[in-house]
């Protein structure tokens, strides 16, 4: 098991330094920032000034050699705008990321695990078409179009909850709840198909053949079994959820990595999506890790496998 | 079982753990006490010398104060400057409003103008300016007395007290015991406002300063929020989360006009609206009859009434409006005349036409992707065919200065200080952003910036302005308007030209 930690980490640390290369690379091919920087009146001495102190006039290969090393030093190196320290400004931002993710996994799990053993309990039964009908519709509107609906309703019209920004708990809600429908959808699907699959085998036959009750059949045998993939699929989603945030958080103003990957790259502040992404890759290893991890110690055939 | 069972209170502890500190609550008054802004972002740093963007001045320029400010008019304002005068031929001379403190207590003397300039005339090599530029010409700045400062140019130069309404004024000490870049979370001044408290990504909050020198203002607390997305500026404003919101889209103009309790407030902007025309690579564009063609052929009228809802006005044929010192009244905009425009381009043997790029920037100007396409279609009716390509921002400017733009881009500068130096100088053969040389225009252009009487140096632009109409050195569009979305709640603001937001006199219900 130590071994296999290990081996994964140094694996998550090859992904994170091709993270980084990738970011550097695009960034740099697509424009550069002096001109968003400086008022249009700014001569060819003030620009060439600016370059040299954001050591935007060396080579490329020579920035990125800097960019490596610093990073192996943990570096994450300065903003173009407000020259704070990248670490601080994207460690200020990770909690709201966080908070949003967790919560939105939160909320998935509440709704896609009765409604996925709901619909699979009688598949193709009017639960199940009804489930289904929803599901799909869910995912097929995307975020920015569920996000402004949630808007209007809930904050203008029944000024039940705040429009945007993260100043109270309310304001978490709305984001939420975008950003977990979509996620919710698949994972009902997924519990779904688990459950139906798992309920045909003969383990659940011979259980409700010794008199069991429907409960202890469902939750105990059926849904246990069924969670396995659900775990993997939670893991990819946890990911994925990062990802998807980005356009949540913009739609709300709510201040996570996401907006700031956004509003960075767009103001070509380099060393600051840079970090943003990079500190986003990273999560992302580490989920994923932890949720082998976890695989194997829920699946012992895996772990005689490795 | 069991270790899962650890695994997953641990993990649901540290998503708890995470949603309080995110949605940790704010304490203070609220309603009729703060009034709450909406712009496009939050600021990256709350000091003025740090950025020259303006939704960050919006917000620092309320803490820290300039020695003078400019009226929408143009004309300059004392703040903390009470006169100016040049003395000579190279120094511009501040007399300086006595008895003024700053928050922390430090006395706002010459020394503190002095220590604010050189702050951004030799900037630390770990903290970077991008307003220096504005004190290019400057050569020293001296302390004559305690409230008497001299800024020494290297040239004459009359633009000096203009460039100042950039510069703020800050605390010495202060600034030397947090350091240039924490500044900017810090910092201290001599204004109405002090900071009350930044949560990073949240809020902004201004407390009113109960010291302030002049008119104290009638709100107690400012509260700035970043809402990128226009539309949920837009709800927040009639969710009643927001009482004024900045860069109001004008397709909900219409829409949001007839809902009670609010307001759309329109103003002519600085911006001016133009094509750029690259004159540098060789081709018809470099034929002045084509650009006067390229000016007749497009009817800025209809662009404004219907592409921008009438939310701007036609330029008088120079990029110079009357919010500019040295706009030239008795110049005339091209009229629309495309069959003139036909005739020149066949006197300039182009009587089919030619091919040409015409670039945009999307969603950076007002209706700006649906502007170039129209555009497209008028230039398409004269003859010329016309290759529309779409660039994101970033990319579009980076294009500007190494000179890679095509044919045909559009533009719009809204330059602070209001002056025609800044404006027409962006055509000056030096300026990195030019893509036109015109001798004549030059010279008038620089001896204008060494002029220090101010009604010469008027007349000086007016020249250069009728020499850029005549070349048709830009296609000349229009003045953009900018919008705002204001609650009915709000009494007595009023926005201004060059998009700075001032409290002075505002209350909130």
């Amino acid at each position: 098991m130590t071994g296999y930690v290990v081996r994964r980490l140094l694996q998550g640390l090859g992904a994170l330094l091709g993270a980084a290369t990738l970011v550097f690379i695009v960034l740099r091919l697509s424009g550069d920032p002096t001109s968003l920087l400086l008022p249009p009146q700014a001569t060819a001495a003030d620009r060439e000034l600016l370059r040299q102190q954001l050591g935007l006039d060396h080579s490329l290969v020579w920035q990125y050699v800097i960019y490596v090393s610093n990073l192996a030093r943990g570096d994450l190196g300065q903003s173009f705008l407000s020259y704070y320290p990248v670490l601080d400004l994207t460690l200020e931002r990770l909690p709201y990321t966080l908070a949003l993710a967790g919560a939105t996994l939160v909320f998935v799990i509440a709704i896609a695990l009765p409604l996925g053993i709901a619909a699979a309990r009688q598949a193709s039964g009017w639960v199940d078409r009804l489930v289904m009908l929803v599901v799909i519709a869910a995912q097929a509107v995307p975020a920015f179009v569920t996000g402004t609906i949630l808007i209007i309703v809930f904050a203008v019209w029944l000024h039940w909850l705040p429009s945007s920004g993260a100043g109270s708990a309310p304001s978490l809600i709305l984001p939420v709840a975008t950003l977990g429908i979509y996620s919710a959808g698949r994972t009902v699907r997924l519990v779904r198909s688990g459950m139906v699959a798992s309920l045909r085998e003969e383990y659940i036959l011979a259980a409700r053949a010794r008199g069991l009750s429907e409960a202890a059949v469902v939750f105990r045998h059926a849904l246990r079994n069924a969670m396995i993939p659900a775990i993997t699929m939670l893991g990819l989603e946890a990911g994925g959820l990062l990802g998807r945030a980005v356009v949540v958080e913009v739609v709300f103003g709510w201040p996570g990595l996401g907006r700031l990957i956004v509003d960075s790259a767009l103001a070509r502040d380099y060393a600051v999506a840079q970090g943003a992404i990079l500190i986003l890759a990273a999560a992302y290893v580490v989920i994923n890790l932890v949720v082998d991890v976890l695989y194997r110690l829920v699946d012992p055939r895996l772990r005689a496998a490795s | 079982m069991t270790r899962t069972t650890v695994k997953l209170l641990l993990a649901s502890m540290l998503i708890l753990g995470a949603v309080s500190h995110a949605t940790a609550g704010t304490g203070g008054p609220a309603g009729g006490k703060r009034l709450i802004i909406a712009q496009g972002a939050e600021p990256e740093t709350l000091d003025p010398h740090a950025t020259s963007i303006t939704l960050a001045h919006n917000v620092s320029f309320q803490i820290v104060e300039r020695l003078v400010t400019q009226t929408d008019m143009g004309d300059l304002e004392p703040v903390l400057a009470l006169r100016w005068e040049p003395v000579g031929e190279r120094t511009w001379r501040f007399h300086l409003r006595p008895n003024v403190k700053f928050t922390n207590g430090e006395p706002m003397n010459a020394e503190a103008v002095r220590f604010s300039l050189e702050r951004l005339l030799r900037p630390d090599p770990t903290w970077g300016s991008t307003v220096g530029h504005y004190l290019s010409a400057v050569e020293s700045v001296k302390a004559v007395d305690d409230l008497t400062v001299d800024v020494v140019t290297k040239k004459p130069f009359g633009l000096m007290p203009y460039n100042l309404i950039k510069v703020g004024i800050v605390p010495p000490k202060h600034v030397a015991a947090v350091g240039n870049v924490a500044f900017g979370r810090n910092p201290v001044g001599t204004g109405q406002f002090v900071l009350g408290e930044w949560r990073r990504g949240v809020h902004v909050l201004l407390r009113a300063n109960p010291q302030y020198w002049g008119p104290k203002p009638k709100i107690e607390e400012v509260e700035f929020r970043g809402i990128p997305d226009p539309l949920t500026r837009v709800s927040a404003l009639l969710a009643k989360d927001a009482d004024l919101i900045t860069q109001f889209p004008v397709q909900e103009a219409e829409r949001v006009k007839r809902l009670e309790g609010l307001r759309v407030v329109d103003i002519p902007s600085l911006r001016s609206m133009h094509l750029l025309i690259n004159t540098l690579a060789p081709g018809p564009l470099q034929d002045r009859r084509v650009r006067q063609a390229l000016n007749l052929a497009i009817d800025k009228n209809a662009l404004v009434q219907k592409i921008l809802g009438g939310y701007g006005r036609v330029l008088k044929g120079q990029m110079l409006t009357e919010l500019y010192f040295g706009f030239h009244a008795s110049l005339e905009a091209y009229p629309y005349d495309a069959e003139r425009a036909r005739r020149l381009l066949r006197e300039a043997g182009y009587p089919n036409g030619f091919s040409i790029e015409l670039a945009t920037p999307r969603g950076r100007y007002m209706n700006d992707l649906e502007i170039a396409q129209t555009i497209a279609a008028y230039l398409e009716a004269v003859g010329i065919r016309v290759n529309l390509q779409v660039y994101e921002l970033a990319a579009y400017l980076g294009m500007l200065a190494p000179k890679k733009l095509p044919g045909l881009s559009l533009w719009g500068w809204a330059v602070s200080p209001a002056d025609a130096d800044s404006q027409l100088g962006l055509n000056l053969s030096t300026h990195p952003y030019s893509y036109f040389r015109n001798a004549e225009f030059d010279d008038l252009m620089l001896k204008a910036r060494e002029t220090t009487n101010q009604a010469a140096r008027r007349s000086l632009y007016h020249r250069a302005a009728a020499i850029l109409r005549e070349e048709a050195s830009n296609v000349f569009l229009y003045q953009q308007y900018d919008l705002y979305g204001v609650s009915d709640r709000v009494k007595g603001w009023q926005p201004r030209a060059d998009e700075f937001l001032v409290f002075t006199g505002v209350s909130k219900e």
